[in-house]
Order: C-alpha cells, then structure tokens, then sequence
C-alpha cells in the first residue's frame, strides 16, 4: 500500500505493530503457564527436547542477560551507524542520493549484529550461514562503488557489535565517518584530477579529453540532436534551392503542446510577415507535444527579432517556445570518398 | 492467487460457509468458535460435573492463547476476527479466576453471560465492540445497518 494513496492506514500501522507484538508476549506468557501446568500433571518426559525448548525460549528472567546484551548491542549498533548514514547524507551529490541506501545503513549495521551474535563462535553456525547466504543472493547494482564502501562500513560496525567489541565499532565508526567526511569535503580525487589537468596545460589532449568526459550525457545528448536538427534542416535547405534560385537562409523551431493551433498561427503570422516559408519536419515528443520546424528566408524588410515576436503574440499557450536559426554559411557535408565508405564498414 | 481463490470459492460453494458476512462485518466461523470454546468452558466450570481446577485452567489457557492468536490476525492481517479474540481473551480468565475463588455458580453464570452475548452477535451479525464506540469498520458505511434481532 503506498503512502500517498493512503496516509491514514499508513498512520495506524505502528500502533497495530506495537499491540500485536504486546499480544504476542502475552501469547508466550500463556503457552509458559500452559506448558508448566501440563507438566505437573502430566509426564512430559517424552516430550523433553520441546519442553525444554519452550521452557528456555518463554524464560525471559533465565535469559535476561542474553536478552539484555541483545537488545545493548542492537542499540549500540544503532547509535553508531548514524554518523556512518549521516555522512553519506551530505557528502552525495543529489542526482546521485539514495534515501533508500540510508536506512539500509542502518538497518544493516544492526542485522549484522543480530546475524553475529547468533552464530558467536560457533564454526557450524558460521558455515550455516554461508549456505543461507549463499542460497539467498541480493542481487542490487549500485549507483556509486562508493555506496558499496558504505554498505561495508556498515557491516563491519555491526560485526564488531555483534562479538561485543564495542571499542572497535565505536572507532570504527568514529574514523570511517571522519575519513569519509574529509574525502568528500577537500573532494580527494577530483582535487588531484584538476591539478593533474592544470599542470598539462590547457592545449593538452588529455586535457581536453578529460574536459569532454566531465561533460554529462545529457549535454551530449542534446548537442547529438542539435547536430542531427543541423543536418536535417541542410538537407532541407538543398532540397529546396534545387527548385527555387533563392536558398533558404533561416529557420524556426517552435514547440507547441497543440500541433494544429500551433500550425495555423504561424502559417497565418509567416504569411503576415513575408518571405516564402514551408514546414520542413515534425517532431513529436511525449504527452502530445511536438517541436514544428520552419525554413525560409527572412525579408529584407524585417529582422529576425521581429519575426520572433510576431510568431510570439497571441500563442495562448500552445506554443511553448520558439527560437531562430540561422543557416547562413552552413556547408553541405562533403559527400562520402570510396575510402571513407570502407572505412565505415 | 487465482488457484487459491477458486479454491475458496469451491469451499464456500461445497460447505455454503459463510466466510465473511461482507458489509455487516465480523467473520462468522470465529465467532462460531467463540460460542463453541465458552460453552466448552462453561461445561467444565459446571460444578456437577466434578471437573478440577487445573482441567479448567488447561482449557482457560489454550482458549485465551486462542483468542490472542485470533487478535494478532485481526490486527496484522486484517481479518474481521478481532471480536472472537476480544472476547476470548478476559472471557476465559474471568471463569478461571471465579473458579479459583470457589464462585463456581457465578463463573457458570457468566459463561452464559459470555456465550448469549456471542449468540446475539452471530445472530445480529454486528460487532459488540464497533458498536459501543461506534466505530463503522464496513467498506461500504451507507450499506452498513444494524439488523435487529426481529428483521
């Protein structure tokens, strides 16, 4: 059940947690007084090993400093995996921020602790629980190798806790939050990168392919689709000098959100303005936009900026944006030499 | 899911159980459970009978241990068995604690107490508990009337 869909029954959860685990001790407190009045009037002998079982899993006053060293482990787990989940906080950039990676910090830290307290020194146990681990795989890729070091961290703090090496998980704690704190705020490695980068030079081809690799995928994304809009509108601009002598020389990329409202008002307002114009291409995009491209030629008697404005005016918010090309000075591409054709295969 | 739903349906089709009385709410089989373990309880507090203390104490405590189970599904699962496991927790331990104080008759009498009280619930198929604090636990509230025991 979401959250959002569901904020009242999301609310009543925890209350419902808290009674059914109190019914649940009660529960046990009753099987304990059950079992001990069936063994006074019966004989359980045949039953020992259960007997026994119930009787050591229901004492708690037997058990209460196992319990108790438990429940002290599990707290101090806790308390020292926040600092450890705090730092990753503020030293992840946004984009990269897991929330989810958080509370599995924690989460872990203390699960670890349970998982170690069980298995103690016991060598069975421990190869146990390499077959349950093995046998469950969590098969979960990392944004960030460095979110893995978290999740390392917060393994160790919890075995520590669970051997009850509590001095070790403290400084544990202390000194991996403090080292990940200083790398994230003199930024280690991208320190060393830009020096690295400023002392070959600006000229430098590593330089320079160390620059294009900062650049994100998004912007070389969006200068793959400008560069393709560049072609495409050449290819237009040839196409259309073929019939007429006078070439195309500008061109206009509107996004609209209504395509033939869109259409009918810059038909109407290139007609207004002069200059023989014709749509070469539409691009449609999600949610019913579509991007509308224009090639013509600007009129003497007018100028880019006003066109722009006019194609602005009385848009009623269908057209989202309009921007203006030029394809002065633009080269076809040189068509293809016999040896660069090999080369592409 | 769609096997164990046609299995569902088959059994309520064989046996006509009614496993949920739907907008009335409650879950009958509990609550038949519930007369049947208070009658139960109620039969061996009888003083007649000659039952011992501990007989009555050994079904006091599964009959409660019942009741709890009963509740925990009501609360996590969210099964409309939570007025069987209401009832079935005091219910027993009071027989149990009016047995130990040697009021035999009285614990008898509120056996039946406890057992018309169930009965009136089967039969007006609304629970007690929602009604006293009225509490409409029905998906469909506007739908949701208390019959009384004439309709």
């Amino acid at each position: 059940m979401n959250e959002a869909t569901n904020p009242g029954k999301a609310a009543q959860q925890p209350s419902r947690v808290v009674v059914y685990y109190v019914l649940l001790f009660f529960f046990i407190f009753l099987a304990s007084q059950l079992l001990g009045e069936l063994s006074t009037h019966y004989n359980l002998a045949r039953f020992a090993k259960i007997s026994q079982l119930i009787q050591s899993a229901f004492d708690y006053w037997k058990n209460f400093d196992e319990v108790m060293t438990t429940l002290f482990a599990l707290l101090l787990a806790f308390i020292f995996a926040l600092p450890v989940a705090w730092i990753y906080t503020i030293s992840k950039a946004e984009e990269e921020y897991d929330p989810s990676l958080v509370q599995t910090i924690v989460v872990l830290t203390m699960v670890v602790t349970g998982v170690m307290i069980v298995v103690g020194t016991e060598l069975a146990r421990a190869f146990g629980l390499v077959g349950v681990v093995a046998a469950v795989r969590f098969r979960n890729t990392l944004k960030d190798t460095k979110d893995a070091v978290y999740v390392f961290i917060a393994v160790a703090i919890g075995m520590a806790c669970g051997f009850g090496v509590y001095h070790i998980a403290v400084w544990l704690s202390v000194a991996m939050s403090l080292t990940m704190y200083l790398l994230w705020r003199f930024k280690f490695g991208q320190a060393m990168r830009e020096g690295a980068a400023a002392f070959m030079g600006k000229s430098s081809k590593k330089a320079v392919q160390w620059a294009y690799e900062q650049t994100s995928a998004t912007t070389q994304e969006r200068v793959a689709q400008a560069f393709e809009r560049q072609m495409r509108l050449r290819q237009w601009t040839d196409m259309s000098s073929e019939k007429d002598k006078k070439k195309p020389n500008a061109a206009f990329i509107i996004a609209a959100s209504d395509v033939a409202a869109a259409q009918n008002h810059i038909d109407k307002a290139l007609a207004q303005a002069g200059g023989k114009w014709q749509l070469a291409n539409v691009q449609s995009q999600a949610e019913g936009k579509a991007v509308l491209e224009y090639i013509g030629r600007v009129p003497k008697e007018t100028t880019p900026a006003a066109l722009l404005d006019t194609l602005r005016a009385n848009t009623a918010g269908f057209i989202h944006g309009v921007e203006y090309l030029s394809l002065k000075g633009m080269k076809s591409p040189k068509p293809k030499t016999n040896e660069n054709a090999e080369d592409d295969d | 899911m769609s096997e164990t739903s046609s299995v569902v349906e088959f059994a309520k089709a064989k046996f006509e159980v009614p496993i949920n009385v739907g907008i009335r709410g409650g879950d009958l089989p509990t609550r038949y459970f519930a007369a049947a373990a208070l009658f139960a309880l109620t039969f061996t507090a009888f003083p007649p009978l000659g039952f011992t203390y501990s007989t009555v104490k050994i079904l006091a405590l599964l009959i409660g241990m019942s009741g709890t189970v009963l509740l925990m599904c009501g609360l996590v699962f969210a099964q409309k068995t939570h007025y069987a496991g209401l009832l079935l927790i005091p219910a027993p331990f009071v027989i149990l604690a009016l047995v130990a104080w040697r009021i035999t008759w009285l614990a008898v009498l509120m056996g039946l107490v406890f057992i018309s009280m169930v009965t009136f619930n089967i039969v007006t198929k609304r629970c007690g508990v929602n009604r006293l604090f009225g509490i409409v636990s029905s998906e469909n509230p506007a739908a949701c009337e208390t019959p009384s025991l004439s309709s």
